[in-house]
This record gives C-alpha cells, sequence and structure tokens, in this order.
C-alpha cells in the first residue's frame, strides 16, 4: 500500500466519522427543535421573547476577517489534499523555508518535519481536518463565545503553521522580502484570529482599527526599508548573462518553471523578462509603493487611509499574480501565500475604523445581561443549527487534532513509511533450516538450541559501510521498541562476507553498533561452506566483486516462531536509511515479532 | 607556483648547497596525500582513488602492482571491502604486502588484509578502530607483527582516550596492544622541543622489531622522528634549519635504511627533504637539499628501490599542471622529471628504478614510462571500478 493510498483512505475514513457525526447533530437539532415548538405552542409569551440578543449586528470588520479567514482555511485545507503532501510536504516545504534561517529556527522546524516523516500518513490527514474544521468553525459561529473560540482556534493553528511550516516566515533568515512573502501568510491568519477572538466592546469604537492600521502602516514602512537595504540583492536584476542574478529575478524564474496553467507562467515569465533588465527600477517602485502605503495608514486620516487601502490592496494583488504566482500551485502549495490575507487584515483595519457598529435605538452598544432570554428561549431554530454547526466544526477539528496529537508524542515512525520503500512482509508457515554455527563468543549455536524462543534472523556483512550497520541499529530500536517483551526474542545475525568470517570480525562489528551490550544479540559465523550452506537455505545472494567493491548481498530478514517456523520474510533493505525509515523498520519488526511472541 | 617554477625551484635546488633557506612561518598543517607509491620487496605498489572522484561515494580506492618480470601493472584491491575511504599499504622486505582499508561511512573501523605472494591470496584479519589517512599508518615487520597508527577523535580504552595513537601486534594480526597514544607521545621529555601535535607515521626499524614514529612539529626546527628505547622514548630526529614547524610525510624501512620525508615551514616557505639514517639512537643523519614547494600542492610521494622517494606535485592555482622529482640516498640531490601528462594522480618508481605515472582516467588506469623521448603511454588498464556499489 503506498503512502498515497494509505493518505486517501484515511481521509475517506475520517470523512465517514464525520458525516456520522453530523447525522447525529442532525438528530440532535430536530429533537431540539421538535421540543422547541411543542415549549412555543404551550407560551406564546416565550415566543415572543425569543430571537436574536444581540443589540447591533456583527461589525463589518468582524465580519469580513471572520468570513474571509474561513473561506481561506477552507481552502488551505482543500489544498492539503493535494496527493504530494504526506511526502513531499517536509522536504519540499518545511526544510527549504527553514534554509536561511538561524540553528535555532532550523532546530525547530526539524522536529515539526520529523513528526510529520515519521507519521505522513497521519500528519496530513490531521491537517486536511483541522484547516477545513477552523475554515466550517468560522464560518457558522458568527457571534458569541462560539464564535470568539473559532478565531482563538484560528490563531492558535495559525501559530502553528507559522512555526513548524513557515519557520517564522524567514523573519529570521538572510534575504527575507516582503515581495517574497515575509513575514508569512500564517502570520496573518494568527492576528485575524486574535481579532475575531476579540470581546464585542473592542469592536465598537475605533481604536481598534486605528491601532491595527497603526501597526500595518509601521510594518509596511519596514518592509520598504529592507526592501531598500544595499547588500541583499533586492536592486539587482541580471544584465547579463553572466551577472549574478537579483533575488527577485532567481525567485521569479523558479516561479516560472512550477507547474500551472500556461498564462500564468506566461505572466510571470513577462514580468521576470522585464525585471531583469530593470531590476533597479522595479525595486524602486515597490519600495516607494510600500513606504507610500504604511505613511498612508500611519498618518491616521481617513482620505489617506482610504488612499493607503486601496494602494496596498492593488500593490497585493499585484505582488500576489506576478512574484508570489497566487502560492498554490506546483503540487505542495498550501496557501495562497501572504498578499491575500495580509490585504484582508489592513481592510479590516480600515473598516473597523470608519464602520462603527449601530444600535438602532442610536444608544451605547452593549448587551444587557439582564434582558437576555433564557438557554432554552433562545433555541431559535437559527441559532440551534448554528450552535450545532460550531459543535461539527469542533468534531472536525478534533478528528484531525487528536490523531496529530497522539503522533508528535510517539517516536516511532509509523510502517507505512518502510512499507512505502520495502514493500509489506510475506507471509509463510514453513519449517526454518536448520543450522550449527559459532557465535560471537566462539561457542557453537544451533537453530535448534534457540526453540522455544522467537528468532529474528538476518544476514549482516561486518565489514559493510551502509546498509548493514543501519539494519544493526534497526535491531536494536526493535529491541527498545519491544520493551521487557525483548526478553523473549533472540536477534540473531549471519555473517554475510565470505571473505571476513572470523570471530574478530564479528565482535568488532558488535562493539561498533553497541550490539555487545544486547543480551539477545547473537552474530554467528563459520567457515565458508557452512556460510554457504546457510546462504543457500535461505535464499541469501551473496557476491564478491572487484574493484573496491563491498559483498553485494541480500537485505532480508525471517521472523521464526517458538515452534521453529519461518512465518514472515521482511525485505530489510534500509532504503534511506533515514530516522523515519530506521524507526519505522523497527515499529513494524516489533509489531510483526509481537505478533508471534503472543501466539 | 606552477610547474615550471617547481621545476626552477628543482634545478636551483639540484646546484645549490644543502643550506635550508631560513623563513620562519607558522601556518597550518597540510594534509599528507594519501595516493602513494612503494618500490620495496622486490615489487612496485601503488595505491590512488578511481572513478568519479568528485562523488565520494564513486571513488574508489585501488591498489596496483607491477611485478619485477612484468612492464605493466595489475589490479591487486583486496575483495570484499568498499574501498572508498582509502587504501593504506606497507611492504616488507620479504614482498609481504599489508593492506589497511580507511574507514568510511557507517563503518569505523579498519579491515586488514595480507598477502604473502604478491596479492595471488589475501588472509583476511581486522583492526578494531579506524586507521589514519596517511600513507605510513601500517608498517609490517619481518616476522609478521606490525604497527598501526590511529585516526585521532575515536576511542580507544587501549590508548586511555580519543588523541589517537599507535597499536601493535604479533603475527597473525589477531591482538592489538596499546605502543603509546599521541597525548601520552607528546608529554614524554623527548618530545618536548618538537611540540608534537599529531603522529603522522609509523615505521620499524631496519633489520629489528623496534618501532619507530614520525610526527608534526609546530613552530620548532626540530623533525619529529622518536624511537623506543627501554620503556620511553627518545627523540630521533635532526634539524631542518630555519622552519617554523615540520611534518613527517614518509617512513619507511627501505633499501638505505630508514627513509625519510619531511615537510618542512608552511605556505610559500614549505619545501621537503629526504633524511635517512639507521634509526638508531645517536647516529646521524643523511639530509638532502630542501626542495622549495612554495604555490604546489604535494600530490603523491613513493619510495624508489633504493631508498630514495619521487613526488608529484601540481600548481595550487592556474592550470594544475604536474610536476616531479626525485631523489635518491646516493647522490642527496633533487632531480627534476620531465613535466608529467596532465591527469597525472602519481608518480611512481618501478623495480628497476625508472619511472611511471599514473592516471586515473574514470575506470581506467593510465600509465605513462619514462624514455629517453620523455614520457610515453605504455598501459591502458580497464579497471572494474563498482559505481553505484557503495550506496
Amino acid at each position: 500500500m503506498t503512502i498515497v493510498s494509505a493518505f486517501r483512505s484515511s481521509l475517506d475514513r475520517q470523512l465517514l466519522a464525520i458525516l456520522v457525526v453530523a447525522a447525529v447533530l442532525a438528530v440532535a437539532w430536530n429533537v431540539i427543535r421538535t421540543v422547541h415548538y411543542r415549549r412555543a405552542a404551550a407560551s406564546v409569551a416565550t415566543t415572543a421573547t425569543a430571537g436574536d440578543p444581540w443589540p447591533y449586528r456583527e461589525p463589518l470588520a468582524r465580519r469580513v476577517l471572520r468570513i474571509s479567514f474561513g473561506l481561506l482555511w477552507l481552502l488551505d485545507g482543500l489544498l492539503q489534499i493535494q496527493s504530494g503532501m504526506p511526502l513531499g510536504l517536509p522536504g519540499q516545504v518545511l526544510t527549504p523555508a527553514a534554509a536561511s534561517s538561524p540553528g535555532w529556527v532550523q532546530h525547530l522546524v526539524n522536529a515539526g518535519a520529523t513528526v510529520w516523516s515519521d507519521h505522513p500518513v497521519t500528519a496530513a490527514a490531521a491537517t486536511v481536518w483541522i484547516q477545513l474544521g477552523i475554515g466550517l468553525f468560522l464560518l457558522v459561529a458568527p457571534r458569541g463565545y462560539w464564535s470568539r473560540a473559532a478565531g482563538g482556534v484560528s490563531a492558535g493553528w495559525g501559530l502553528v503553521v507559522w512555526m513548524f511550516g513557515e519557520a517564522f516566515g524567514g523573519i529570521f533568515g538572510h534575504g527575507s522580502s516582503w515581495l517574497l512573502g515575509s513575514p508569512g501568510a500564517s502570520v496573518f491568519y494568527l492576528a485575524a484570529g486574535v481579532l475575531i477572538a476579540l470581546p464585542d466592546t473592542a469592536w465598537e469604537t475605533a481604536r481598534l482599527g486605528k491601532g491595527l492600521l497603526r501597526a500595518m502602516g509601521v510594518f509596511f514602512v519596514g518592509m520598504g526599508i529592507l526592501q531598500a537595504w544595499p547588500g541583499r540583492g533586492s536592486w539587482a536584476g541580471q544584465s547579463s548573462p553572466s551577472a549574478t542574478p537579483g533575488t527577485l529575478t532567481v525567485a521569479l524564474r523558479q516561479a516560472a518553471k512550477v507547474s500551472q496553467p500556461s498564462v500564468f507562467s506566461s505572466w510571470i515569465r513577462s514580468f521576470a523578462s522585464f525585471q531583469a533588465g530593470h531590476g533597479w527600477l522595479v525595486n524602486l517602485v515597490f519600495v516607494l509603493l510600500l513606504i507610500g502605503v504604511g505613511a498612508c495608514f500611519l498618518s491616521g486620516n481617513l482620505r489617506l487611509l482610504r488612499i493607503g487601502v486601496v494602494a496596498g490592496t492593488v500593490l497585493c494583488l499585484a505582488d500576489w499574480v506576478l512574484v508570489q504566482d497566487f502560492g498554490f500551485f506546483g503540487g505542495v502549495g498550501t496557501d495562497p501565500n501572504s498578499m491575500i490575507p495580509m490585504a484582508l487584515v489592513f481592510s479590516a483595519g480600515y473598516l473597523a475604523t470608519v464602520r462603527l457598529p449601530v444600535r438602532a435605538d442610536g444608544s451605547v452598544p452593549t448587551v444587557p445581561s439582564e434582558s437576555r432570554p433564557g438557554a432554552w428561549d433562545r433555541l431559535t431554530p437559527a441559532y440551534l443549527a448554528r450552535s450545532l454547526l460550531a459543535v461539527g466544526a469542533v468534531v472536525i477539528v478534533l478528528i484531525g487534532a487528536a490523531p496529530m496529537a497522539r503522533a508528535a508524542t510517539n517516536p516511532n515512525a509509523d510502517p507505512i513509511v518502510i512499507e512505502a520503500d520495502d514493500g509489506t512482509p510475506d507471509y509463510v508457515n514453513l519449517p526454518a533450516a536448520p543450522f550449527t554455527l559459532t557465535n560471537q563468543h566462539g561457542d557453537p549455536v544451533s537453530l535448534a538450541s534457540l526453540r522455544g524462543r522467537t528468532v529474528v534472523l538476518t544476514f549482516l556483512d561486518p565489514v559493510c559501510t551502509t546498509d548493514c550497520p543501519v539494519i544493526a541499529r534497526e535491531l536494536e530500536l526493535t529491541d527498545q521498541v519491544l520493551g521487557n517483551q525483548a526478553a523473549g526474542v533472540d536477534l540473531v545475525a549471519v555473517v554475510d562476507n565470505p571473505l571476513y568470517t572470523t570471530t574478530s570480525a564479528t565482535t568488532t562489528f558488535d562493539a561498533q553498533e553497541g550490539l555487545d551490550q544486547l543480551g539477545n544479540w547473537t552474530y554467528l559465523t563459520g567457515s565458508v561452506s557452512q556460510l554457504q550452506r546457510v546462504w543457500d537455505d535461505y535464499g541469501v545472494l551473496t557476491e564478491v566483486s572487484p574493484g573496491g567493491a563491498m559483498v553485494d548481498h541480500s537485505d532480508i530478514l525471517y521472523i521464526i516462531d517458538k515452534q521453529g517456523h519461518t512465518r514472515e520474510i521482511i525485505n530489510s533493505d534500509p532504503a534511506a536509511g533515514s530516522s523515519s525509515s530506521m524507526s519505522s523498520f523497527s515499529t513494524l519488526l516489533a509489531q510483526q515479532v509481537q505478533h508471534y511472541l503472543h501466539s | 607556483m606552477g610547474a615550471g617554477t617547481l621545476a626552477a625551484a628543482v634545478l636551483a635546488a639540484c646546484t645549490s648547497s644543502a643550506t635550508v633557506p631560513a623563513a620562519p612561518d607558522a601556518g597550518p598543517a597540510v594534509s599528507i596525500p594519501l595516493t602513494s607509491g612503494s618500490a620495496s620487496g622486490g615489487a612496485g605498489w601503488a595505491t590512488l582513488a578511481m572513478g568519479h572522484l568528485d562523488q565520494p561515494l564513486n571513488t574508489f580506492w585501488e591498489l596496483f602492482r607491477l611485478s619485477p618480470d612484468s612492464s605493466t601493472w595489475q589490479l591487486e584491491t583486496p575483495r570484499g571491502v568498499a574501498s572508498n575511504g582509502g587504501l593504506v599499504t606497507s611492504v616488507s622486505a620479504s614482498g609481504a604486502v599489508l593492506v589497511g582499508f580507511v574507514a568510511s561511512q557507517f563503518l569505523r573501523f579498519s579491515p586488514l588484509a595480507l598477502s604473502a605472494d604478491g596479492g595471488r591470496t589475501w588472509q583476511t584479519s581486522v583492526l578494531q578502530w579506524a586507521l589514519a589517512s596517511v600513507p605510513d599508518s601500517l608498517a609490517l615487520s619481518g616476522p609478521g607483527g606490525a604497527l598501526a597508527l590511529l585516526r585521532s577523535g575515536q576511542a580507544v580504552p587501549l590508548l586511555g582516550g580519543t588523541s589517537g595513537g599507535v597499536v601493535r601486534a604479533s603475527a597473525g594480526l589477531s591482538t592489538w596492544s596499546a605502543l603509546v597514544s599521541t597525548g601520552a607521545l607528546a608529554a614524554e621529555s623527548a618530545a618536548a622541543p618538537c611540540h608534537l601535535r599529531a603522529i603522522t607515521a609509523v615505521a620499524y626499524r631496519p633489520g629489528s622489531s623496534r618501532p619507530v614514529v614520525g610526527a608534526r612539529c609546530a613552530g620548532t626546527d626540530r623533525v619529529g622522528i622518536f624511537g623506543q628505547q627501554g620503556g620511553g622514548w627518545v627523540s630521533l630526529g635532526p634539524v631542518v634549519a630555519g622552519s617554523s614547524g615540520t611534518e613527517v610525510v614518509r617512513l619507511d624501512d627501505t633499501a638505505a635504511g630508514l627513509s625519510v620525508l619531511v615537510r618542512a615551514g608552511s605556505g610559500t616557505s614549505a619545501r621537503v627533504v629526504a633524511l635517512w639514517g639507521s634509526g638508531a639512537p645517536g647516529t646521524a643523519w643523511a639530509t638532502s637539499p630542501a626542495l622549495p614547494l612554495a604555490g604546489t600542492t604535494l600530490r603523491s610521494t613513493a619510495t624508489t628501490p633504493t631508498g630514495g622517494y619521487v613526488i608529484l606535485g601540481s600548481a595550487r592555482t592556474g592550470s594544475g599542471r604536474r610536476s616531479a622529482a626525485t631523489i635518491e640516498p646516493t647522490s642527496r640531490s633533487w632531480r627534476r622529471l620531465d613535466p608529467p601528462p596532465a591527469g597525472t594522480a602519481s608518480v611512481v618508481s618501478t623495480p628497476s628504478g625508472g619511472f611511471d605515472t599514473l592516471d586515473p582516467n574514470q575506470s581506467t588506469l593510465l600509465v605513462d614510462s619514462l624514455t629517453a623521448r620523455g614520457w610515453v603511454r605504455t598501459q591502458s588498464l580497464a579497471v572494474p571500478v563498482p559505481y553505484g556499489s557503495s550506496g
């Protein structure tokens, strides 16, 4: 089973669970509504007081943020369904994002990437549901605690993505540029979530909007200065083919190569060509616009604010299309990049400044608690529907978050990682071929003498430079995963090199890999004829080649049960030999061995 | 300095007195080329890297042998171990050859292979630690014992630390015991004038089973050669006047006794000096003139049948053209050889006293022999370089 098909299966199973939850919520909605109607029929007065408890409509700025970021999260969730995500995200998105960042950022991002690499199916599916759930949560909960909670969840996940997925948007790295997406899209998701989570009172005056625009003003001016800073490659195009291209030139050429509709790539190529020839001019325009927009936001003057919002929006859209290439093409695009969320945030700031909420009677817009109807009476069909939908959205988030949290705390990689490379074990039930060889201490050991214990049998070259030391470490890891159960297991290797067969070679290999510390480890050797017989019996191909080649041999592993029957044959090629694939192999082997320990 | 400069330097050295120009310096230690050869035991031996040299996993070190009754080199790389890390050889006077594999990738110890019949059959064993990657990190004695110089940075309980050092084995190469650690030798009073930084070569004193080690000395003109005497060590090395740092590049038991190739100084004032002696305490050394190396990187070293050396250098900048020089203990003056062909990785001496260049052209070893008409192509040997076999 490939990782991609496992990813699809996982999504299907989780979708089924979500549909079940949706059905339960639908039934609950019907039941509560029926009860409500019966009560309403019995008491006319109650019906008269029921209705929207809020004295004014949701502030426009908040509504814009909530709906637009809800839709953005939905889009991001859908983008996470791309088949390239389970395997491609760590290597193509996470690690490159941190490449120019300092060591502590890379360490942090690598920790996240390791969790993803160890549990690619769980992590990819979890991200889909978390983002779809947050998007739905924001859309269905317009007011009250549910809505503010949705903002909080959005901010929290935005922070996680900003840290682990975007390496803080590259703000700690070299060459960060507003044009190329710094300080990251997720920081605006984070900001929007925090704004949505604010209490209603925060939206009742222009202070919030003005403060937000001032912050955006400082940000734009800062980005403009950074863009103008000499020595960062911002001013360069590429005047001749032999000249070193500027930062933007390189980025545009890479963007043009991304798989996308031809019309978009032609736009990018045209702009790239123009920028290469007029790098200085293009950067000057961007610098002036950034500082100009920032100055408008800082002015506090309503007319200038309006100009700033319009100019900023145009600037963001232009950069989004011509530089960021919409952000989501190429198979592992996770979001539409920074420009759209950024424009939404400063637009919301403007709306929060000029479009304050107004009550119908013109009084101070507060929510008088004493006038609020009882909880049961507030259960209008619309309110009920929204609440149940919010519960449903939270369930979707949890369907993603719970396995993700469990995966993040599990140090052992999922078996699917190695099965994707090596295939699944072959299940058999045949008497294992007998042998008697010499262990690392010089004592004879036969397979028959191991009867009553589960045996993991493999073949290792003691002077191998690549696979065998990796397999040895995997066996050690397996021993750790088995814990106390390892006492019922013998890890046995047979020398797989006809030229280095001495116990000195096996004990040196054991010492190198720390296998001499394992009480259940046995490394067997013998004469070449004895070894050849065992290799033949177990289908191990061993080939000695000239020219400085190591001995070529099969990477194969047998699980032999307590009765001396071979039960599984596993391809033990360590593939990439990464920490994920090694851990995955050990988890797989431990799981398989546990099955025979209990049978 | 290009080939011409080295040639000029060689010529100058050939015609000048043995006086070493005083030029104080204290640059960083320069690596000793592992590419090497020897003309001992009646045969010629050479080790060099082949394959795709820009790809470590597709670079394979090969061992070649030129038997005395043949004019063509044969591949003799012992089988069974990946040779990506390098090969070290030691040839005894009787013709036995001990080969050590420099540890690479996940292998952290050095497999060994010993042949007493010119490479037809090999007896294998393992050294429990990693050999140092220098041409004389193994020494094979007549009775079959051996010395091994261990890389620093690895834990060697036998030597009590991670500073590296020398271990020795009796015949059979199955049991190794401590000879001396780098730290312990540096702490010896005999090593105090040397300011010893590293052990760089091991050998047996000619005609005996007494070990001798060569070293890198810092900030001094004393050559770091030490011999074991009683329970301690004595300094055997002479002074190379005007040097601020010396390094033993080769240390060999040869027909001339104990032959030593020393690099003195560094940077633009680096030069090589050859020494010959018995290795016995209190005995004198015959010293060659200095061969200036400024601007040239030492590419390979090889011994000659009479106990001399032949070295190959290449310009660090520009064309990287090769230049070669040789010295014999009898004449004790450097002699310039014709500029070797482009691509030459090693210049070695043949059992008959001639010179061959070895050019590892991916999977083909090109051999040129020095004749009265200059270098003439004499062999093109296809080598089964096992690309892709090391990962």
